[in-house]
């Protein structure tokens, strides 16, 4: 049984673990297309502009981004019932990818365009994304 | 070559647990074929919009109604766009008749959703968005919508009260409509205190799970002009798609895929938005129809809560006046031809007392699927 990353994962197996063993060591790494420099996040194995031309993997040094939207979740699937409510947002990264986490506390005082730091939380079985204002 | 719609029909939309899929469907086929006057038996092929085989728990239910419907031993396709499914199993209707290799054929829209308890249904839809990389943060369809809620309150100052006043005119045309599931009017007090499903949207700013069926029989043009008086013609028929993740959206506050099909529509169709006399659109939240408004063009980006009492029959463009997804349902399958009902009886002058938007000619279906994966748009004129 390999990492997870996140609360729980429903897909098990993919070209890119590499992601979740690096954010394993709190870096977060990607990738790009070697023929026409498109990055992509989350990482994707191939790109599907040039379907053949290969990637690269490289890392994203950022911690800190702009909150593009949030939301509190009340209602839950099976699995985070346990965690209800918690709440989920995403970040703009100055490389121009957006990263999703749970945010640490709660909505109130939380607004669109926030400056949010993204904090990696590694554990037993695999790393977690938070952000944090 | 133009195609026509000559038969119409739905179930009672609701939690019917008086009759299961392949039942539900027939009662939609029966519907349409006894609208039009013909017999199952004249139906050259049959196209199916089934958007998940776990709720009613039957894979291959296309072959399940080739079956209980009569349609076998001729032709079935399954269709499935997610919420779209009604709208992508007409276009598919429509472009094989365009080709020739179907004349006189039916299109069925179904969905069982409440077999299963909520938890586990709930559980089902919130894999419509990306499974790998947004669900291991515990994402919902609800949650993606108040995502997009979230932001659209942000940069154009929308309000939970504007939300409310989609749920509000959705449920008042719903109570004039036999077919709706909910058929009681509702008031700001109940919407605003409705418990919270995912913030900023409460219980009564999403649809509900529902069970239903629609159908439609539609022909070419040549074989319409033998059958029938009133055909109701297609004169617009697109779609476009969009990324799988919100992650690799640009913006929150809109759903490209339905500004891009709108486009092509209202092109096809040589009409703008304000040609448009009556209108179906998809508010699987309330905060759907309010962006559906701005992508469409009935009015500018941002502006869309100022929409909203235009919206009413009297106003610019009557929008749900069958209740919308909220008030009448949304049985995933069957939504896109719920819509395409809705739309014909319009144009035909056959909606019930109060709901009837009068002299309308021209009529639009706009059917997204997920969270904007896909969006059909179909332009009917009579």
């Amino acid at each position: 049984m390999g990492l997870s990353f996140g609360m729980h994962n429903y897909i098990l197996e993919s070209k890119t673990k590499r992601f979740i063993e690096a954010l394993q060591e709190r870096r977060i790494e990607t990738t790009r297309c070697i023929k026409c420099d498109r990055t992509f996040f989350p990482p994707r194995s191939d790109c599907p502009h040039c379907y053949d031309a290969g990637i690269q993997w490289f890392e994203i040094k950022s911690r800190e981004g702009v909150l593009k939207s949030f939301t509190t979740i009340i209602i839950a699937p099976q699995e985070f019932v346990e965690h209800s409510p918690y709440c989920v947002g995403i970040v703009e990264l100055p490389e121009g990818i957006s990263i999703m986490g749970w945010i640490k506390g709660t909505e109130n005082e939380l607004h669109v365009g926030d400056s949010l730091k993204v904090i990696i939380e590694s554990r037993a079985n695999g790393p977690m994304i938070y952000l944090e204002k | 070559m133009r195609v026509a719609v000559i038969g119409v029909g739905q179930s009672k939309f609701g939690q019917r647990d008086d009759a299961n899929l392949r039942e539900l469907a027939f009662e939609a086929t029966k519907a349409a074929l006894d609208d039009c006057g013909h017999t199952i038996n004249e139906i050259d092929a049959a196209f199916t919009g089934i958007a998940s085989d776990h709720f009613a728990q039957q894979l291959q239910p296309g072959a399940l109604m080739s079956d209980y419907l009569g349609i076998h031993p001729k032709p079935n396709y399954r269709i499935e766009a997610a919420c779209a499914t009604g709208s992508a199993t007409l276009r598919t209707a429509l472009m094989a008749i365009k080709s020739g290799m179907h004349e006189l054929v039916l299109a069925i829209g179904v969905e069982k959703m409440c077999e299963v308890d909520t938890n586990t249904a709930v559980g089902y839809i919130g894999r419509g968005g990306d499974v790998q990389w947004e669900s291991p943060f515990g994402t919902t369809f609800p949650g993606n919508y108040a995502i997009v809620a979230q932001a659209h309150m942000a940069r154009y100052k929308t309000t939970k009260e504007d939300l409310a006043k989609i749920a509000i005119k959705n449920h008042f045309y719903g109570a004039k409509n036999p077919y709706a599931q909910f058929q009681k009017e509702i008031t700001l007090e109940k919407v605003l205190n409705a418990p919270m499903i995912s913030s900023p949207l409460g219980l009564f700013d999403c649809s509900p799970l529902t069970d239903g069926a629609a159908a439609a029989i539609l022909t070419s043009e040549e074989k319409a002009k033998t059958l029938t008086d009133t055909p109701v013609w297609i004169d617009a028929s697109s779609v476009a798609t969009d990324t799988m993740s919100l992650l690799d959206r640009k913006t929150l506050t809109e759903l490209p895929a339905s500004q891009e099909a709108a486009h092509k529509a209202y092109s096809q169709a040589k009409v703008r938005p304000k040609d448009i006399d009556v209108a179906c659109v998809h508010d699987c939240f309330t905060i759907a129809e309010i962006v559906a408004y701005e992508d469409l063009g009935f009015c500018s980006p941002g502006s869309g809560k100022d929409f909203i009492e235009e919206a009413y029959i009297g106003g610019r463009i009557p929008v749900n006046v069958d209740g919308g997804l909220k008030a009448k349902g949304h049985p995933l399958g069957a939504t896109g031809l719920g819509m395409l009902k809705e739309i014909t009886i319009q144009l035909r002058g056959e909606a019930e007392a109060g709901r009837q938007a009068n002299g309308a000619e021209i009529g639009l279906m706009h059917n997204v699927g997920g969270t904007g994966h896909y969006s059909f748009i179909h332009i009917l004129r009579r």
